[in-house]
């Protein structure tokens, strides 16, 4: 009975009692819609401060930046800048299958000269321009929610990527 | 953090343009108001998730624009003043047997508006009528008289 047992069928009288612990629920739940927005600003839920990261090979001027935390069904990038001057006109870029059994990249920026595929994962190779520098950029379209173990190599050197998709 | 951004910039579009284009449409609303219900909400959608299809976005989407819309909620009873941005002032049309041809047209309001509202009070003659006030929610109020 949502009014209190006093009132008849035709006279309300106000369920204190609920109207109390109703107040109580909404004062919690606003707050949470608030944590939740503050949360978004500051990309704890992808594309901001607190989701993107960005690493370095040890052993080639190359620095990763992406999304440890992002969204299934949403679009995120993948960007590796060439910090300085690579040995080789060319960059093979793999992506280990663990984040292919989840994703797949629409496409690269700019386009990748060859792509091989193998059961271990994807090579993507880049020839590098006259001074050797630049940026790659790959496109996810992440489907599968779910921890990632997400592997790159560059030119055979491994980095570890770990992300975390939201549904 | 762009979804939440989005989110804010068309919550405040939309409320400035539906405070500009119409204040009818919680109470009375005809097809020339519905139009513009519909053609805002698919408008403003796809610019806040674009290609984002995640439930987590649609999430913080939705508590984005709760957000707001609860925070200009308790600014407006703090700050009368924003009330008044939001929503508008009540306008009296029609006061001792005189049409308000520039609040009408202000408001945008036909007589047969206010006289809709009077017969469904049960009023049947004007001359009953000692004025009628577009209120900012909307609503026309008729005050008979006595």
């Amino acid at each position: 009975m949502v009014s209190d047992p006093e009132g008849s069928d035709i006279e309300i009288e106000a369920n204190q009692g609920f109207e109390s612990v109703w107040s109580r629920a909404q004062f919690l739940l606003q707050v949470v819609i608030g944590a939740v927005v503050c949360a978004g600003l500051l990309g704890m839920f992808g594309n901001g401060w607190m989701s993107t990261s960005t690493r370095h090979f040890s052993g080639m001027p190359l620095a990763v930046t992406y999304q440890r935390l992002m969204r299934a069904n949403a679009p995120a990038d993948l960007i590796v800048a060439i910090t300085g001057r690579l040995p080789g006109d060319v960059l093979e870029l793999g992506v280990g299958s663990e984040l292919l059994d989840r994703a797949s990249i629409g496409s690269t920026r700019p386009g990748a000269a060859a792509i091989s595929a193998t059961a271990k994962g994807e090579t993507f190779t880049f020839r590098l321009g006259p001074d050797h520098a630049g940026h790659i950029t790959l496109k996810l379209s992440v489907r599968r929610p779910g921890p990632v173990g997400m592997t790159l190599l560059a030119n055979g050197e491994r980095l570890e990527l770990p992300l975390f998709v939201y549904p | 953090m762009d979804i939440v951004l989005r989110t804010a910039l068309m919550y405040l579009v939309v409320l400035i343009l539906l405070r500009i284009t119409t204040r009818r449409i919680m109470r009375s609303a005809t097809p020339l108001d519905m139009v513009v219900i519909f053609f805002f909400g698919g408008i403003a959608t796809p610019p806040i998730l674009g290609d984002d299809r995640s439930i987590t976005g649609a999430l913080l989407a939705a508590c984005t624009l709760a957000g707001l819309h609860t925070m200009l909620s308790h600014l407006k009873r703090v700050w009368p003043v924003v009330g008044m941005i939001t929503e508008g002032n009540p306008v009296v049309v029609f006061a001792n047997g005189d049409w308000d041809r520039t609040a009408l047209r202000r408001m945008r309001v036909d007589p047969r508006d206010v006289m809709a509202e009077m017969r469904q009070q049960g009023i049947s003659r004007i001359d009953d009528v000692q004025s009628a006030i577009v209120e900012h929610s909307g609503a026309i109020t008729v005050v008979p008289k006595r």
